[in-house]
Formats: C-alpha cells, sequence, structure tokens
C-alpha cells in the first residue's frame, strides 16, 4: 500500500516536471540509448573470444639435466621460449622483443639477444644493451614439477631486475 | 587535342592488355607441352590432354605440379631423351606411385609453381631448392627409420650416417633426443631457415645445402668469428666455429650433408612412415677395453679428443695449449675413480690459458645421465689402457664398433 | 528532330520502344539541353554539378586528385572481389591461394599484382589529394568539416592497406602486423605493455588481444582481418565517400573564377581520359613489377631486416626514437587529431581557391622561399609533410639488418657488430628539458604588454622577452649538457664499464658530438676543458633563446588573434612536432634514450 502511493507520488512528480508527453518520449529515447549502448557493448565483447586454439601457455620442458649451461634454444620452435640455465639453476625467457614483438635470434658468440625489427640488443640477462626496447626481456616462471621435470608458465611473467630473480622466476639447482 | 589523347590511350591499353594476355597464355609449360605432343604421333596422343597438372596429396598437404611439364615421367614409353620429357629413371616409381608420393617429397622444390626456376625452388623465398643429384638421398629418411634394407638405394645417406657415428658428432650434437648439447640441437637441420644461415662466406649458390657441405669441410672459413680490427674498440674477440676440421674428402662432406638435410621436424602421416627395424644384436667384445673402446665411439667422445683420444682439436684460449686435451697421458694423472667422477661431472667451462680472452667454446661436458654405470665402468677402463702399448692380438675378432649403435629412431 | 536523325531505322525503331525510353529519359545529342539532361539525369554523374567555373577544371589546380583516389579506390574494389573468388583467409590455405594466383589462375598474377599497386597507388594519391586540399585553402569555410571526413578517409585508406597486408600470410605479412598489433599492446591504460595499464589488463584481455583475436598472430587475425579488409572497412569507407562526395557538391568547389561551363562533355572528358591514364600505368606497373611474396609465415624467424609497408615504414622508424606508445599509439592520435583540428584552429579567412603565392625572404644570413601569403599555415604544413617523408625515406633506404644505418646503395652487412650506447638522462634533468621546452611557447598577451609598458617603459616587454628565452635557452642546453658530463652512469658497473655517463657516451660511436666534446675536453686538459663546456652551453642556450626570441612577436601576435585555447592547440601541435624532431636529434647526436623514464610505469618519454 505504502510502495503504490510513493509510486504514485513519483509518477506524479514525474509528470509535473516534465510533463506528460515529453516525459514520455524522455523515457523512450532514454531506453533506446540504454538498449544501443549495450547492444555494442556486448558486441565489443563478442570480438573477444572466450577460446583459443593457440599452444598452451603452460607446459613441460623436460628434465633440467637435459640442458646444457647456457642459453638452449630447444624449446624456442614449439613454445617460443630459451631455457637459460646457470651454474646456479634456470630461468625462461619469453622469445619476444619487449619493443614490438618481434622474435629475437640468439648469437652465442657474441652472447647478445639481437632483435632484427628495430635493433634492440639484450645480454644474457635480458638486459637491453642497445636499441629502443624500454624494457628487459620478459622471464616466464620455472618450476619443478612432481615428475622432476621443468614446468614453464608463459601467463606469469615478470622482469623486474630484483623480483625476476626469484620467487617463481628462478629455479635454484645445482646437479648433485 | 583530348580526342587524340583518347585514341592514344585507348589504343595504348588495349595493347597492353592485349600483351598481358598473350604473356598469360604463353606460359613456360604451355611450349613444352606444344613441344611434347608434337613429338608424338597420333595413337599415342590418345587420352592424353593438356593443361595444368597436378596430383592431390591430401596427407602430405602438398599439391605437386610438376607433371605439367614432365609431362613423360611416368610413361617411358612416351619419354624422350630431353628434358623435361624424360621418364623416372629406375624402378623407384612402382614402389612409390606418383598418384600417392608426388614429387617434391622426395625432390624438393615447389610443387605450386608452373615456371621452371620458381618450381624447382631456386628462387627468392622458397626454402626447399630441388635436390639435385645425389642429395635427394636425404629424403629416403624421412619414411625409411631403417636403412638397411634401401641401402643401395641411399649409398651416400647411409655413408653419411654411418661417418656421423665414427666422427663422434654425437659428443657434442645431439639428434632426437640422443647426443650431447654441447653446440646445436642438429634434429631440425634440414628445415633450419636461410635467414638464420650467415651465408656471407659461402662461395656458389647461397642455400643451406651449400652452406652444411662448405661448413663440414672448412668450418672456420664459412663462420671465421670476428678479428679485433673487425670490431668497435672494447667489444670482446668472437672465437672462429668450434666444430672442427675434420680433413673430409668431396665425399665425405657431401655424404654428411645428406644425412643432415634429411633431418627434419615432418609429420608424415603413419601410412607413409616405414617402422625402424629391429635393433642390431648386441656386438660381443673380447675384453671390456674392447667394449669400453664401443663405448667411446658411441657416445661421440672421439669427435673431440679425437681417434683412440690422441687429442688435436682446436679448443681456444683453453688451458692445454688452445687445444682438447689428448687421453693418452690420463693414466698419470687420474685412478679409476677419479676419472669416472670427471667424466660423470665434466669441466665446465674450461679454465682459460689467457685470461684477458673470452672463455674456450669447447668444454667437457658431464655424462652422468648418459652413459650407464656398467658402461662407464667400460669406458673408464678403455681410457686407462690409451696409455698402454696395444695388446699384440688385433681386435678383429669383434664388430667393427662404428657400425655398432643402432640407427636411431624418429 | 527525329526526321533528322542520321542513325539507322532499327536504332531509331528501338529508340521509340517503351523499354528504351524507361531506361533513357532524353536523347543523346549534343544540345545545351541533354549536356545538362545527361548531368542530373544519370545517378552516377550526379554527383557532379550541372556546370563549373571553368578555371576549375584545370589541371594544374587540382591535379585530379580527389577523382583519382575515388578511381583507385574502384579499381581495388573491383581487382578485391575478383580475388575473393580464390582466396581462403585461413593459415593453412592462404599462402597456397597466393602461389595459385601467380602460377594457375588466368591473369591472376595481374589482378594481384594490380590490386597491391592500386594500393600504393591510393594511399599516394590520397595523401597528395589533402596537401592539395590544404595549400589551395580548401579546408576553410565553409568546407572545415568535409576535411574532417576526409582525414577519417586517409586513415581508413591506411588501415585498409594494413588489414589487406595480413591476407598473403607470407613472412612480410606476418611481421608487418605483429608489430602493428603491438602498438595496440602498448596503448596506455588498455594495453599490457602500456604506460598506466589498468590492474586487471593481461595479454588475453588487452587492446592487442582484441585486435588480433589471440594472444599470437594466428587463424583467428587472419579471418578476422579478412572480415575488416573485405567487407567492414570498405563498408564504412563508402559510407564516408558519399558523406565527402555529398559534401563537395553541396559546399560548392573551392575555385569559383572564371566563366560557368558545362560538366558534360568538359569535366566528364577530362576525369575519363585521367581514369584511362591511370588505368594505363597501373597496367605496366603492374606488368613490370610482381607483388612481393616471401616465404610461408613462422612465427620463429622474424626477417632481418623486418620492414613495415613504405607508407608505414616513417613510423617504424619513430619507433626507433620513441617509446612504442609514444610512437604508435600517441603521435598518430596526435598527428590524425591535429590535421582535423587545421580547420577550426586556422582562422585566416585568405587564400581559398588558389596555390599560396611564394616569394624570397631573407631569414637572417639565409635567403628562403617561403610563402608570402598564409606563411605560417603553409610552412608548418608542409614541414609536417616533410618530416613524415623524411622519415620514410630513412626507414626504407638507410636502414639494414638489425635496424642500423646504412647509406643508400651501400651493401648491406650480416656480420656487421656496432656498439650502440645509449643513455637517459636523469629524470630530473630531462624533466627541466622538458618544461623549457614547452615554456618557449608561451606568448606575451597584449594586457600584460601594456601593464609593462605602464610600469617599467616603453622597452620593458621587449626586454623581458629577451631575458626569458635567453634564459629558457641557458635552462635548455645546461639541462642537456651539464648531466651528461657530471652524472654518474647507472648502468656502471653493471653494463657499463665507465663510471660516467660523459666517458661512456665519449666512447660511443652512435653519439657523435658526445665523442667529439669527449675527445676535446681529455685533450686540453680540465681547466680549458671545462671551459669548454661551458661555452658549448652558453652556445646553444643562445641558439635557442635567439631562436625562441626570432618568433616571439609572432607567437604574441598568434595568441591576440586566437585566444588561449586555438592557441594552446597549435602551439602544442606545432612544439610536438619540432619536438619529435629534437628527440631525433638528440638520439642521432647525442646517443640520447629517454629524456624521462619511469620503467616501472612503462612511462617514458
Amino acid at each position: 500500500m505504502g510502495s503504490e502511493i510513493t509510486g504514485q507520488t513519483l509518477w506524479g512528480q514525474l509528470e509535473e516536471r516534465f510533463g506528460r508527453r515529453q516525459f514520455l518520449l524522455k523515457a523512450g529515447w532514454a531506453f533506446f540509448y540504454l538498449f544501443l549502448g549495450g547492444w555494442l557493448l556486448s558486441n565489443l565483447k563478442y570480438l573477444f573470444p572466450n577460446v583459443l586454439y593457440e599452444p598452451t601457455l603452460l607446459f613441460k620442458a623436460g628434465r633440467p639435466e637435459e640442458f646444457p649451461l647456457g642459453i638452449s634454444e630447444k624449446w624456442k620452435k614449439a613454445q617460443r621460449v630459451w631455457v637459460v640455465r646457470t651454474p646456479r639453476g634456470f630461468y625462461c625467457f619469453w622469445a619476444r622483443c619487449t619493443h614490438l614483438g618481434c622474435t629475437p635470434n640468439w648469437f652465442e658468440a657474441e652472447g647478445r639477444f639481437k632483435c632484427p625489427c628495430h635493433g634492440s640488443n639484450f645480454n644474457a640477462d635480458g638486459d637491453v644493451i642497445a636499441g629502443p626496447a624500454p624494457k628487459p626481456l620478459w622471464r616466464c616462471s620455472v618450476q619443478l614439477a612432481n615428475d622432476g621435470q621443468l614446468v614453464i608458465d608463459k601467463a606469469r611473467l615478470e622482469n623486474r631486475p630484483q623480483l625476476r630473480e626469484q620467487g617463481d622466476f628462478f629455479l635454484p639447482f645445482q646437479e648433485s | 587535342m583530348k580526342r587524340l589523347l583518347f585514341l592514344a590511350f585507348t589504343v595504348i591499353l588495349t595493347v597492353l592488355f592485349g600483351v598481358a594476355v598473350w604473356q598469360d597464355s604463353m606460359r613456360e609449360w604451355t611450349g613444352y607441352q606444344r613441344k611434347f605432343f608434337h613429338s608424338l604421333t597420333r595413337a599415342e596422343r590418345q587420352g592424353l590432354t593438356g593443361g595444368i597438372k597436378q596430383v592431390i596429396l591430401t596427407d602430405l598437404r602438398r599439391v605437386d605440379r610438376c607433371t605439367t611439364c614432365h609431362v613423360a615421367i611416368d610413361k617411358p614409353q612416351l619419354a624422350l631423351a630431353e628434358e623435361p620429357f624424360t621418364a623416372h629413371p629406375g624402378t623407384l616409381l612402382e614402389s612409390h606411385p606418383p598418384e600417392r608420393f608426388g614429387c617434391t617429397v622426395c625432390h624438393g622444390g615447389q610443387g605450386l609453381a608452373t615456371d621452371t626456376k620458381a618450381a624447382h625452388g631456386e628462387v627468392k623465398h622458397w626454402e626447399q631448392p630441388l635436390l639435385r643429384g645425389p642429395l635427394v638421398q636425404s629424403s629416403c629418411y624421412k619414411c625409411h627409420g631403417d636403412l638397411r634394407p634401401i641401402e643401395s638405394r641411399a649409398p651416400l645417406l647411409s655413408q653419411g650416417i654411418t661417418l656421423y657415428k665414427q666422427l663422434g658428432c654425437a659428443g657434442c650434437h645431439s639428434v632426437h633426443g640422443f647426443g650431447q648439447s654441447v653446440s646445436v640441437d642438429l634434429s631440425e637441420m634440414g628445415e633450419k631457415p636461410w635467414q638464420l644461415l650467415d651465408l656471407t662466406f659461402v662461395t656458389g649458390e647461397e642455400n643451406l645445402s651449400q652452406w652444411v657441405e662448405q661448413h663440414f669441410k672448412e668450418p672456420r672459413r664459412v663462420t671465421p668469428g670476428f678479428r679485433a680490427h673487425e670490431l668497435p674498440p672494447g667489444e670482446e674477440e668472437i672465437f672462429p666455429t668450434f666444430m672442427p676440421q675434420y680433413g673430409l674428402n668431396d665425399e665425405q662432406a657431401r655424404a654428411l650433408t645428406v644425412y643432415m638435410l634429411s633431418l627434419k621436424d615432418e609429420h608424415l602421416p603413419a601410412s607413409y612412415v616405414r617402422p625402424p627395424g629391429p635393433p642390431d644384436p648386441e656386438p660381443t667384445y673380447a675384453s671390456p677395453i674392447e667394449a669400453g673402446r664401443a663405448v667411446f665411439q658411441k657416445f661421440g667422445c672421439a669427435g673431440c679428443h679425437g681417434l683412440d683420444g690422441i687429442g688435436g682439436r682446436r679448443n681456444w684460449n683453453a688451458w692445454l695449449g688452445d687445444e682438447v686435451p689428448s687421453l693418452i697421458p690420463v693414466k698419470q694423472y687420474y685412478d679409476r675413480e677419479t676419472l669416472k667422477e670427471f667424466i660423470r661431472h665434466g669441466r665446465q667451462p674450461v679454465p682459460r690459458s689467457n685470461p684477458q680472452r673470452p672463455n674456450p667454446p669447447l668444454y667437457m661436458p658431464a655424462w652422468k645421465d648418459r652413459i650407464p654405470d656398467k658402461q662407464m665402468d667400460q669406458l673408464v677402463e678403455y681410457v686407462l689402457s690409451l696409455g698402454e702399448p696395444l695388446p699384440a692380438s688385433q681386435p678383429s675378432a669383434s664388430q667393427p664398433p662404428a657400425a655398432a649403435p643402432a640407427a636411431t629412431t624418429q | 528532330m527525329a526526321d533528322q536523325d542520321p542513325s539507322p531505322a532499327l536504332l531509331q525503331w528501338l529508340k521509340r520502344t517503351k523499354l528504351w525510353k524507361s531506361i533513357f529519359r532524353h536523347d543523346f545529342s549534343d544540345t545545351p539541353r541533354t549536356r545538362l539532361q545527361r548531368i542530373f539525369g544519370n545517378v552516377f554523374l550526379h554527383l557532379h554539378p550541372v556546370r563549373t567555373p571553368k578555371d576549375a577544371l584545370r589541371v594544374t589546380y587540382t591535379w585530379g586528385m580527389g577523382g583519382l583516389s575515388f578511381y583507385a579506390f574502384l579499381i581495388l574494389v573491383i581487382t578485391g572481389i575478383l580475388l575473393m573468388f580464390y582466396y581462403r583467409p585461413t593459415t593453412i590455405h592462404a599462402f597456397q591461394d597466393m602461389k595459385d594466383l601467380a602460377y594457375a589462375v588466368t591473369l591472376g598474377g595481374l589482378l594481384r599484382n594490380m590490386h597491391r599497386w592500386a594500393a600504393h597507388l591510393m594511399v599516394v594519391v590520397v595523401i597528395l589529394h589533402m596537401i592539395r586540399v590544404f595549400l589551395t585553402g580548401a579546408y576553410k569555410p565553409p568546407r572545415e568539416y568535409n576535411w574532417v571526413v576526409g582525414v577519417l578517409l586517409l586513415v581508413m585508406t591506411l588501415f585498409l592497406s594494413y588489414t589487406g597486408y595480413l591476407l598473403p600470410w607470407d613472412q612480410l605479412a606476418l611481421w608487418a602486423v605483429t608489430v602493428g598489433a603491438q602498438m595496440a599492446a602498448n596503448t596506455p591504460v588498455i594495453g599490457n605493455e602500456g604506460p598506466f595499464r589498468l590492474p586487471f589488463i593481461t595479454t588475453a584481455n588487452d587492446a592487442r588481444f582484441g585486435l588480433i583475436g589471440g594472444t599470437i598472430v594466428g587463424d583467428a587475425t587472419l579471418i578476422r582481418f579478412y572480415v575488416l579488409h573485405c567487407v567492414a572497412v570498405p563498408f564504412l569507407f563508402c559510407v564516408f565517400l558519399c558523406v565527402h562526395l555529398w559534401r563537395v557538391r553541396k559546399d560548392g568547389f573551392s575555385k569559383q573564377t572564371g566563366e560557368k561551363v558545362d560538366v558534360w562533355p568538359h569535366l566528364v572528358s577530362r576525369e575519363f581520359l585521367a581514369a584511362l591514364l591511370v588505368t594505363i600505368i597501373l597496367f605496366v606497373w603492374s606488368m613490370a613489377l610482381q607483388a612481393p611474396l616471401e616465404e610461408l609465415a613462422n612465427l620463429n624467424v622474424t626477417p632481418n631486416p623486418s620492414k613495415a609497408p613504405w607508407y608505414f615504414v616513417g613510423l617504424q622508424e619513430l619507433l626507433v626514437y620513441f617509446d612504442p606508445w609514444i610512437a604508435g599509439v600517441a603521435l598518430p592520435g596526435l598527428i590524425v587529431a591535429g590535421l582535423i583540428c587545421i580547420p577550426y584552429v586556422d582562422g585566416n579567412p585568405k587564400g581559398i581557391g588558389r596555390y599560396p603565392a611564394m616569394g624570397w625572404k631573407r631569414m637572417g644570413p639565409l635567403r628562403l622561399w617561403y610563402p608570402t601569403e598564409r606563411p605560417f599555415a603553409v610552412s608548418v604544413f608542409m614541414l609536417g609533410v616533410v618530416l613524415w617523408f623524411a622519415l620514410i625515406f630513412v626507414g626504407y633506404y638507410c636502414r639494414g639488418p638489425n635496424w642500423e644505418w646504412y647509406m643508400p646503395g651501400e651493401l648491406w652487412s650480416h656480420r656487421r657488430i656496432t656498439k650502440l650506447t645509449l643513455k637517459n638522462l636523469p629524470n630530473l634533468w630531462g624533466g627541466l628539458l622538458l618544461l623549457g621546452y614547452l615554456l618557449e611557447g608561451t606568448p606575451m598577451p597584449k594586457a600584460v604588454k601594456a601593464r609593462l609598458i605602464a610600469s617599467k617603459g616603453p622597452n620593458a616587454p621587449a626586454r623581458i622577452s629577451a631575458l626569458l628565452h635567453l634564459g629558457l635557452g641557458l635552462v635548455m642546453s645546461t639541462a642537456l649538457i651539464l648531466p651528461l658530463v657530471t652524472a654518474m652512469d647507472a648502468d656502471f658497473p653493471v653494463r657499463s664499464r665507465y663510471p660516467t655517463l660523459f666517458e661512456a657516451l665519449g666512447r660511443a660511436p652512435n653519439a657523435p658530438v658526445m665523442s667529439w666534446l669527449y675527445r676535446t675536453v681529455e685533450g686540453l686538459g680540465p681547466a680549458l676543458g671545462t671551459g669548454l663546456i661551458l661555452a658549448c652551453i652558453g652556445v646553444l642556450g643562445a641558439v635557442l633563446g635567439i631562436l625562441g626570441l626570432k618568433f616571439a612577436s609572432f607567437k604574441d601576435r598568434m595568441f591576440d588573434e586566437l585566444g588561449l585555447v586555438k592557441y594552446s592547440i597549435v602551439i602544442g601541435l606545432f612544439l610536438m612536432m619540432t619536438g619529435v624532431l629534437g628527440k631525433v636529434m638528440l638520439r642521432l647526436l647525442f646517443g640520447m634514450k629517454y629524456l624521462i623514464a619511469f620503467p616501472g610505469l612503462s612511462f617514458n618519454i
């Protein structure tokens, strides 16, 4: 009962404020734009696929003993990563220039990654030593699975100097 | 004036269009087909039609149009002596019917193209040029995992594989998981994109097979590194490639090239692939030393330490005179256990003779996960025996060790 | 009339039939009446007015650029539709279909070449059309809005080229699109690698993901670009094209001098001839030059060097000097916005319907060939155009493997190792330099001048202006040179062997000015060296200050004419443009990478 009264008074107030015909028209336009906006937004969402037909971002890269010291290009073709083994352990680069996403090449002899697109050079730590790249190479998370294999997750990336050398982004490993 | 221009423009346009149509209809293959059909009698021409011919190989994901010009390749009765009207030599087409195999899966080249240069893949932007001459043997390995039954057909390929084992390439390189990772993995060497090769010092045609072959013969000419004067001041020197120069003759280099080109990551359907044959029976050895020698060969120790451990391979800036050490004097410095430990863990990197220059490129990798314990004992036995004079009786009774390991499986 | 018709009886009969009359509403004899009827009786020709001033028909006025861009678009639509019959937008088929077009389809190669080259031609012609419209003042009232539509059409032309570039699915395509899509990832706020990224934005939901439909360029991207290239963008393009042409008709042609003549046949015949000529050019071009097709797309191998199509190479070159979000997003956006702004900030009503008159003008020791009419507008616009094409030239002809500098015609070597040392200016100094640069744009409004004259005498405004500009110049040169010679190298000892910036840059081959200064200072010894550095600061400051002072009175006048808002837009765009040039110079001469760098925020300038 109470709500009916408030509803009626609200209606009355609105009628008073805009006039009946004006109100209908304005409300009509409001709903039209509401619909249009919603529809356009839904189309925007429509363009962002929910499932992807792409290689998985998380994969097992084999046993740590299989990797030599230095930069291994073993997974570059299939997964676009470099697995790096140092005397202290493992880390893993996403093989993608931080400038514009080209695939750099590893020059073993020169000890640097060079990007062919705009000439960015990175050293074995992934730091920019030349060219326009604004930040170091991304490192992927590396962990040891229960079966003793390396698990690399390309969805988790880090390139900040201290954070990238700890936690999930560096796997301490000493051969027994 | 405008009318004159109008006339001139329309005439030019018509002529241009005519030229374009003429060019389009006078493709190279039409000339070949006309020539071929002229050589035939009326009866022979029965049932033959012109136009672009193609074999669609759904399973192999290829379309081959080679028979557009090579019209008589599977018709020996119509073939002429002159290219491209010859018939396929030998009897290979009987076991490899073109309807099922096409051409490019063995011969390389660009199946879709219809003019000679492009079809033979000897153009820019085509990665697989025609495999001329014996190079075609490299394709056998795609399906024939077991080469023993077809050894006579693919002699160079078999020789290449044998050489690969004899020279001890596996000590540094790995193929399909077997071998060390001191240097590049060769599993996909046969399809390495030319953009990743430095062809600056390759003579002749600039393609993968030339690079591989010349690199086998003279590695340091093809990959010379950078000397000080070639570098900007302050840059660290870059050594030439550490691939040893094995002194291969032309045939051996060619054989190894064929093997390298055969290493591809091509996923052919199972119906095409022959299963690898049964492994060779385990050879018996007269003594643990003989067995150790086989282990030494199998794991590629000879690649760096030389045949029978005589050493001599170049290793820049290594602490023992720029070379990989010979194994002859090992007995004087190591006992059985320390040697075993050393082989297990390797030495990486090798100490430098000049601390100002970069690390020596070659190093002793760790073998503990690769050589099983029993074989390790045999190997140590063999290495320790190297400093001693050979026993009087030659080991002719045993199998030659190079043939011993089973063919690597795909 | 019909009695004297000399045409054969059959045709005469045909012309009397109901069918004929229902299609053709007039006869075709050349009378003043039919000349008009041809234009307004035909929906396509009706794009033209019936009569037009004679002077507007002169080829040297428009060079037919608008009509020719329309014609190039028509060719592209027709060849494009034909190509679609043989093209499947999937990664397994697309490349094969390209090969088929070249080797197995009747005239397929020619058709593809024509489509490709017509696209290039259209870009050229559209840009030339824009330059022409600017120079003849045809964007001024009442045609401001049509200029805006034209700018949008230019953007769409470039976007059509970009989307079409992926379709052959070769290396060229893949890498051009990968680089282009990466710019979307560097969009501020909604790009995963851009500055001020929202916390929930990742590679799997940012602007790049929306553009290419995945995290890597693949099948989803191909179908997306196919739809954009063949349907969506052409549809939008047609809509805007209709508006553009309709507006030309409604707003009238910019040149209205000379007696009026009939459009049929005078204009129509010229258009037809021009179209024929362009067709001939395209035919020759397509028969002589094959459209490029490289290896099958391969994500693991980036060609070296990997170059965008020529009209984007300028942008690619810019990307070397700036952070991706600036060069790839902010600058292109500002360029488009600036172009759109032009008619609204240019209040000068002069110069409509004619090219600006040029004359020789003394400027200090130089004699310049200079527009005497609309000097600022014309020279700034042309400076922008020249800058753009200079960048394209450098990117296209002067860049080799690893994007290193080679002279045009010099042999590329994959064995060249150049040690490129790039250093950042410490943030505070860099900020000061930027601030000093921006303040150079401040004017002295009339009111301030009047107050100054009242309080400090008649020479005060000039004195204060001189003081201000020289001071700013000095601030800028100090902020540039002082930190470069005194600051510690932030990379020492991790990546640099030299403890100071001066030492590091002094030994870098890519910082010629700094290495010259370093060597000279080393040779002169500490006292003389310090003197030299101070002299450098003074000279550079004076040069910058005098340069600013030269334009001081012009700035003041412009401010008084335009008001605060318009003035800020104009001076902002102008400073941005010269700033780009300045940053390029800082990179090439001083080995500077960033003036301000906040790597944590991905915000670098």
